[in-house]
């Protein structure tokens, strides 16, 4: 499954990478290994815009937007670790939403941060964490922050653990003494 | 601190008035209770209040003196040749020691945080807003550069100061030497460079649009409005209130936005030139002659947002989300 991160739009995937492309004057292309051959369509649909596409490794990503000019869009492909790396240093550069397509394939699962301690959690799968810091149950929310690149984890009152001790427990355990 | 957000304006008295081109006039007003002024970011305006008893002008404009002084305030009026009483007034009536009232600073036209180089373009009086911001940006070592037009350098306001103080940063185009400031400098820009522009209508849509052509994303490009544009012909119609069920009547002399409070709606406005985006409302039905440098193209194209405070129905009426 293949997931975009950004260069949102309210229609399909294929209108909106049109939309996206259209406003291209050349493509910058990253894909992680072994990713190729899911962004053909992207390639084949740059080809029909006639956009002159490059394609760069990571190594060779600093050195082209150095010289990159406006008008340049770039578009990345991987899993969520390799994507979110590569937008850390895309954004360094001053690079918008509006220029970037990010594709992201496999399961992405965010860090979450403590609403109690503010202590950023390893990604863990599941509704609810035991925040590893302070030992607080968390409900894991959808409620993200590009700055942190991490979701918040709301605190479970007591009165509540009731009605969440029928929910699955997360696999985490808690830290000794709490 | 919580005084300091609490207030809405502050007393100040005009300190110094210098001629600083042809047609400008550039005022420092320091508080009155000889305290500071208070702070703002660069690119910030206040609303100055003026006037006699019977007629009380407000009027916006872009603070031009550094963001780190906080001794006074500095602002510079062109005296313009349509002037609806403003600038008339502060070139020919305001003297050294008149008191007058101004609000809290307002800003509509940040610094982005994130940019790789700042590209500055401004006609004549419309430099003002970007004065605190250079200087902020020479002070954090960051890369910016400026174009500005004016009929010549004798019109042209702070063209010594500039030439001084930003060397090889600054470029200008003066028309009485045939030299025209034109959008073709937006191209081969670097990626992350983010467009400040402000001056007269024609030329705040001439850079917008090609801004846009040629790949800014929208939230590169910044544009600051100080008057509003002229459009077309200023026709009657009707709007229609969704919400309310209710009709108001836009005579030809009026804003929609004027008309709508003269109708007991309640509107927020802030610029009133179709620049900040304040005075959004939604369109339910008909046609939006859109004379705002807020929506994009597009955005225009697909009419479902209109600036009350300078658009109007293209036709004899408009349904909004009000």
């Amino acid at each position: 499954m293949m997931r975009n991160r950004t260069a949102a739009g309210g229609g399909t995937r294929k209108d909106n990478l049109w939309a996206f492309l259209q406003c291209a004057h050349s493509l910058l292309f990253l894909c992680q290994d072994g990713q190729q051959e899911s962004c053909s369509a992207v390639l084949q649909m740059a080809s029909d815009l006639q956009i002159a596409v490059r394609t760069v490794t990571v190594e060779e990503l600093k050195n082209e937007l150095g010289s990159a000019k406006i008008g340049t869009r770039l578009y990345v492909c991987g899993d969520y670790q390799f994507v979110r790396g590569l937008e850390n240093v895309l954004f360094s550069f001053g690079i918008t939403n509006e220029e970037l397509w990010s594709d992201v394939t496999g399961a992405t699962v965010h860090p979450v941060l403590c609403a109690g301690c503010y202590h950023r959690n390893d990604p863990v799968a599941g509704s609810y964490i035991h925040c590893e810091m302070c030992g607080r149950m968390l409900e894991v929310s959808n409620h993200y922050s590009k700055k942190l690149d991490a979701v918040m984890g709301y605190i479970v009152l007591p009165e509540q653990l009731v009605f969440k001790s029928e929910e699955p427990q997360p696999s985490r355990t808690t830290p000794e003494g709490r | 601190m919580i005084l300091v957000f609490l207030a809405r304006s502050c007393m100040v008295e005009v300190a110094d008035i210098e001629q600083i081109a042809e047609s400008v006039k550039r005022f420092t007003l320091v508080p009155v209770d000889a305290g500071t002024v208070l702070p703002f970011h660069p690119g910030a305006h206040v609303e100055t209040c003026i006037g006699t008893r019977n007629v009380v002008l407000r009027r916006h404009y872009s603070l031009c003196s550094d963001a780190d002084e906080t001794r006074f305030y500095q602002i510079a009026v062109s005296k313009s040749k349509t002037s609806r009483g403003g600038s008339r007034y502060w070139h020919e009536q305001v003297i050294v020691g008149q008191r007058l009232e101004v609000s809290v600073p307002v800003n509509h036209l940040s610094l982005s945080r994130t940019a790789r180089h700042h590209l500055f373009v401004a006609g004549g009086i419309g430099i003002t807003p970007f004065i605190s911001m250079m200087l902020a940006l020479r002070r954090q070592g960051q890369s910016f550069e400026l174009h500005m037009a004016a009929k010549s350098a004798l019109a042209c306001p702070f063209y010594d100061w500039l030439s001084g103080t930003f060397p090889g940063q600054v470029h200008f185009y003066f028309s009485t030497e045939g030299c025209r400031l034109t959008p073709n400098l937006l191209q081969d820009q670097l990626l992350g460079t983010h467009l400040y522009v402000c001056g007269p209508p024609g030329m705040m849509k001439e850079f917008r649009d090609c801004a846009r052509a040629i790949g800014y994303p929208k939230q590169s490009v910044h544009m600051e409005a100080f008057t509003a544009s002229q459009g077309g012909d200023n026709h009657p119609f009707r709007a229609f209130l969704e919400k309310q069920g209710r009709w108001v009547d836009v005579p030809g002399h009026q804003t929609l936005l004027a008309a709508l409070r003269e109708a007991d709606v309640n509107v927020p406005s802030s610029c009133e030139v179709g620049g900040c985006g304040t005075c959004m409302v939604g369109v339910i039905d008909g046609d939006v002659d859109h004379r705002d440098f807020y929506l994009t193209g597009e955005e225009q194209a697909q009419g479902r947002e209109i600036l009350c405070c300078v658009s109007r129905a293209k036709k004899d009426r408009l349904v909004l989300d009000l």
